[in-house]
């Protein structure tokens, strides 16, 4: 009977496996999917299928509807639940919600079965592998091919999305925090395609209070540096302006003002 | 009781089946019994999956063309999309495929077009409505806790099917909300392109029938983007499906198995409820249409019996009585057939008592969202009838109008649907005329014709546009069965009575049938090419079917790194929740990737259009500022040069909503930069985010 409910152990096994490894925090994202994907959109609606449908004999395209179906049922009903309770909604409780369901429903489709008599073949996907034997080497070389190919599809698009015309660098100047007005953080992120070199002035009116003259930054990097703006003096320069200016350029066009940010110095 | 026509692969009852029996053999075993490929049962199947990727590769060459403003971008992209369509409909109107080959080509032209849409945006969520619902789903996973407020669509948290089934993969796979979120969609579209098949085939018996009627209904002008988009229609109406074959088919069953099915059917039920408002409705009035039909049929039936004298006035009461005295039991929708037993009265009641219980506990909102809606599309309507001005076909909010040969094709699908459902129509009437659900589906069909009228108008397009998913379902069966019976069934000969012809003359039939049955298959396969190229040119603008260039205001073609980054360093640089006022494109991106509040007209009540409509910060601007207790404001530079493609740069209400002749003036949008007391903390070239704190009231 253990043997004509093979499904079903092999649904405990990948529910038990899915469940400890995310309530354990392991990180291994290939792992994570391959187990946690089933473990919300197949397994407890295959569990609750083979619970249900024990008698009649379903076609693999009525079973996957079913499985797919129900297990999206029952995610969507676990999250309702957990939403009530204290815990919520999160890791822990989701492993714990959708393995504890998975294993209840595997069990009593177990019984069920024993209870009836039925065997696996009735109600499991993976005892129809008669469809599936039909392909020919050759065809499941051309089903590997298109894999690949949707792959590298996927691939060509996203490369084609950063261009010269979507580069950018980000400037951005702050208070530190609420309570010290004083100190200032400034910021330079770099959102161009190649390593490119910035000049940073902080001013006053005219008046540079200070300048950080080369910052080299890859696509991607970025700089922050903070700077003390108390008793209106920077580097021994008095503050004659309201205003303070952080201004960005870029070493390749040092005279063209890059990006450009303000802040009013009694704030 | 029951036999199979082997040249049609159709069931034939002789006698109805008796109360109470399940039918021992349903479509699916008897259409897998008439299958002649039993050796390899896959037939074209895997040839044309590489067929397709390959048509996804020319496609994801083509948009990256298309982002680089090459010319020859968008025939390569139809080519791309005929490429996967045409060799599967060749193949489902051939009566030679398999029923597992014909399910595998639905199954596979669904997830293929399903790529289309994930190739357009392969980073990140690029449609509007995504954003919002990323929102709601960003929300549980940050509070752990569903019905957070959401500033752009209020009822979205309150349907949070979608982002519970997302969040909960993302918490157990670790993937991040992007790809989860297009894994939840593509289930989704799996179990819509299954559940259909099987309904179809469930109604019709023939899989060949089904395997077409999917196919039409991706005709549909929302089958690529807007049903495939991150959005709560996109787990409803697959859910739809699935109930509806789920009732169909419990007609056939009796005992342990009924039950099963009826708690499946609530089940999904259930989840109809709480992932989307318009479709549980829709479902309502789906199942009441259903039952009531049937109760007409069979009371028509009886009268009619009535009138040729099979029955006397005494027995018309009677029967018409009995047909009223268990209508708790769901018993209107009887007909002597199969579908005897569906018994749709039940499930409209049920899903009628969760709607209304949904509507009262949790999501009274919604009825403040939809009434403007349908209200506006209401009144445009009118307005259209009246005679007054409606809105001009194929032509953008910018003034960009369609070229020709978009205009004629998409007639010509909208031409040729109605032709298929004329026929449809006939054919239905002439073998499902006693198939309740058969003729409900042509009922909600006539919806179709009535919903391009709708098209005349700004706030009935998008109304007519929407309701084409589920107006689809019908119209779907409608047009296969009409093409199945018409112009693919027709047999060939050429013989004179009482003779014999001969070998040569049979041959020469043969030959002659043969190439018929292709020309046949041809017409039908240019049709469907003609209705999905249609369809899409009709559902979706011209600048938002593939990436490109940065464009304004135009929702797709306005989403680039640049405003990602610029959300991304205010969530983590400001922090999550500040109330903010900004473009369209920026807003969302801001409430999406940058967690903040955004202060519009729908959730606040004030329209930040006119902040950035004013020259100065004056009166208007500031008043705009307090009342909506805004800290930050984001000026994009970009909506200075053009017009905006959706018809508004902020949010309907706005100065010119949809009658913008010229750009926004930069003037308006540098006037923080002449304001005292207002910090200019962030410069990313085109975007730009001040502090307007200090401009508020009490600081």
């Amino acid at each position: 009977m253990v043997a004509k409910s093979l499904d079903l152990i092999i649904v405990v096994v990948v529910a038990i496996v899915a469940a400890a490894l995310a309530l354990a925090g392991v990180k291994y994202p290939a792992v994570q999917v391959l187990v946690g994907l089933p473990l919300v959109l197949i397994l407890p609606g295959y569990a609750l299928m083979s619970l249900l449908f024990t008698r009649r004999t379903y076609t693999i395209a009525e079973k996957t509807l079913l499985t797919i179906g129900l297990s999206i049922v029952i995610t969507v009903i676990s999250g309702f639940i957990l939403n009530i309770l204290p815990m919520g909604l999160q890791t822990t409780s989701w492993a714990i919600a959708l393995g504890s369901v998975t294993l209840i429903l595997s069990a009593a489709a177990f019984f069920r079965r024993q209870r009836e008599g039925v065997v696996a073949s009735s109600s499991s996907l993976i005892s129809q592998p008669s469809s599936l034997s039909a392909l020919t080497m050759s065809q499941i070389a051309m089903v590997g091919l298109a894999a690949l190919i949707i792959f590298g599809a996927v691939e060509v698009s996203r490369s084609g999305i950063n261009s010269e015309a979507t580069a950018f660098t980000q400037l951005w100047m702050l208070p530190a925090s609420e309570t010290n007005q004083s100190m200032v953080k400034l910021g330079v992120s770099s959102g161009e395609l190649t390593t490119t070199s910035y000049r940073v002035q902080l001013q006053a009116g005219n008046t540079v209070l200070k300048e950080w003259p080369s910052i080299e930054l890859k696509p991607g990097e970025k700089w922050e540096a903070t700077t003390d703006l108390s008793a209106s003096v920077v580097n021994n320069i008095q503050i004659q302006s309201d205003k303070v200016e952080a201004v960005l350029y870029r070493l390749d066009a040092p005279q063209t003002v890059y990006r450009r940010v303000t802040l009013w110095s009694d704030k | 009781m029951k036999s199979i026509d082997k040249q049609t692969e159709k069931i034939v009852l002789t006698a109805p089946p008796l109360e109470d029996e399940t039918l021992d053999i349903s479509p699916s075993e008897a259409t897998a019994l008439t299958e002649t490929k039993t050796e390899n049962s896959w037939g074209w199947l895997p040839i044309l999956t590489l067929v397709s990727a390959c048509a996804l590769l020319l496609l994801a060459i083509s948009n990256t063309a298309a982002r680089a403003g090459t010319g020859w971008a968008q025939p390569l992209m139809w080519t791309a999309l005929l490429t996967i369509l045409v060799p599967t409909a060749v193949r489902l109107a051939s009566p030679g495929a398999s029923r597992n080959e014909r399910i595998g080509l639905i199954v596979m032209v669904g997830l293929a077009i399903y790529m289309v849409k994930v190739l357009h945006s392969p980073l990140f969520f690029t449609f509007h409505d995504e954003f919002v619902h990323v929102r709601t789903a960003d929300d549980i996973l940050r509070t752990g806790h569903l019905f957070e407020k959401n500033p752009i669509i209020p009822v979205s948290p309150l349907y949070p099917a979608l982002q519970i089934l997302t969040t909960a993969l993302l918490n157990l796979t670790g993937l991040d909300i992007y790809a989860a979120g297009i894994l939840v969609v593509g289930a989704g579209r799996l179990l819509l392109v299954l559940a259909l098949f099987l309904l179809y085939e469930e109604i019709s018996s023939s899989a060949r029938v089904a395997g077409l009627a999917v196919l039409v209904y991706m005709c549909n002008p929302n089958f690529v983007f807007y049903g495939a988009q991150f959005a709560y229609e996109s787990l409803s109406l697959p859910f739809v499906a699935w109930v509806l074959f789920l009732v169909a088919r419990r007609a056939r069953l009796a005992g342990t198995d009924r039950v099963m099915t009826n708690l499946a059917v609530v089940l999904g039920l259930a989840v109809i409820t709480t992932a989307h408002h318009l479709t549980s409705y829709a479902v309502v009035a789906f199942f009441a249409l259903w039952a009531i039909s049937g109760f007409l049929w069979r009371v028509l039936t009886k009268l009619a019996q009535r009138y040729t004298g099979q029955i006397s006035n005494r027995e018309l009461v009677r029967d018409i009585a009995q047909q009223l005295s268990p209508w708790w039991k769901g018993n209107w929708g009887s007909t002597h057939r199969t579908l005897d037993k569906s018994r749709p009265a039940g499930v409209m009641l049920l899903m009628a008592v969760a709607c209304l219980s949904w509507l009262v506990y949790v999501a009274t909102l919604t009825i403040g969202y939809l009434a403007p809606v349908l209200r506006d599309a209401l009144a445009e309507v009118i307005r259209l009838i009246a005679g007054e001005a409606g809105r001009e076909l194929f032509k953008g909010s910018s003034g960009q109008v369609a070229p020709p040969w978009e205009q004629l094709t998409a007639f010509g699908a909208v031409g040729l649907i109605m032709l298929g459902l004329l026929f449809g129509t006939l054919q239905i009437w002439r073998h499902y005329y006693n198939n309740t659900l058969a003729l409900t589906l042509t009922i909600v069909a006539l919806v179709y014709p009535a919903s391009l009228a709708m098209r005349f108008t700004t706030a009935g397009w998008e109304v007519a546009n929407r309701a084409s998913e589920f107006v689809f379902i019908s119209v779907a069966f409608i047009v296969a069965v009409g093409v199945e019976r018409v112009l693919l069934n027709q047999g060939f000969k050429f013989s004179v009575p009482g003779f014999n012809l001969g070998s040569a003359i049979a041959r020469r039939n043969s030959l002659i049938a043969s190439r018929m049955n292709g020309l046949r298959a041809g017409v039908f396969t240019f049709c469907v090419g003609v209705a999905f190229v249609g369809g899409m040119i009709a559902g979706w603008p011209p600048f938002a079917r593939q990436p490109g260039t940065y464009l304004v205001s135009a929702d797709t073609r306005s989403i680039e790194p640049q405003g990602v980054a610029a959300a991304n360093w205010a969530q983590k640089t400001l922090g999550p929740g500040n109330r903010m006022a900004a473009d369209r494109i920026n807003g969302l991106l801001m409430l999406s990737f940058g967690g903040q509040y955004m202060v519009l007209n729908v959730g606040d009540g004030v329209n930040v259009g006119w902040l950035f409509y004013a020259r100065d910060v004056d009166t208007i601007a500031r008043d705009v500022i307090n009342k909506g207790n805004i800290r930050y404001v984001v000026v994009d530079k970009r909506l200075s040069k053009g017009l905006p493609q959706i018809g508004v740069y902020f949010e309907s209400g706005e100065p010119d909503t949809n009658k913008h002749t010229k750009p926004l003036d930069l003037v308006k949008l540098e006037k923080f930069d002449r304001q005292a007391q207002v910090q200019r903390v962030f410069d990313s070239g085109d975007i730009a985010i001040y502090d307007v704190g200090e401009l508020l009231n009490g600081r």
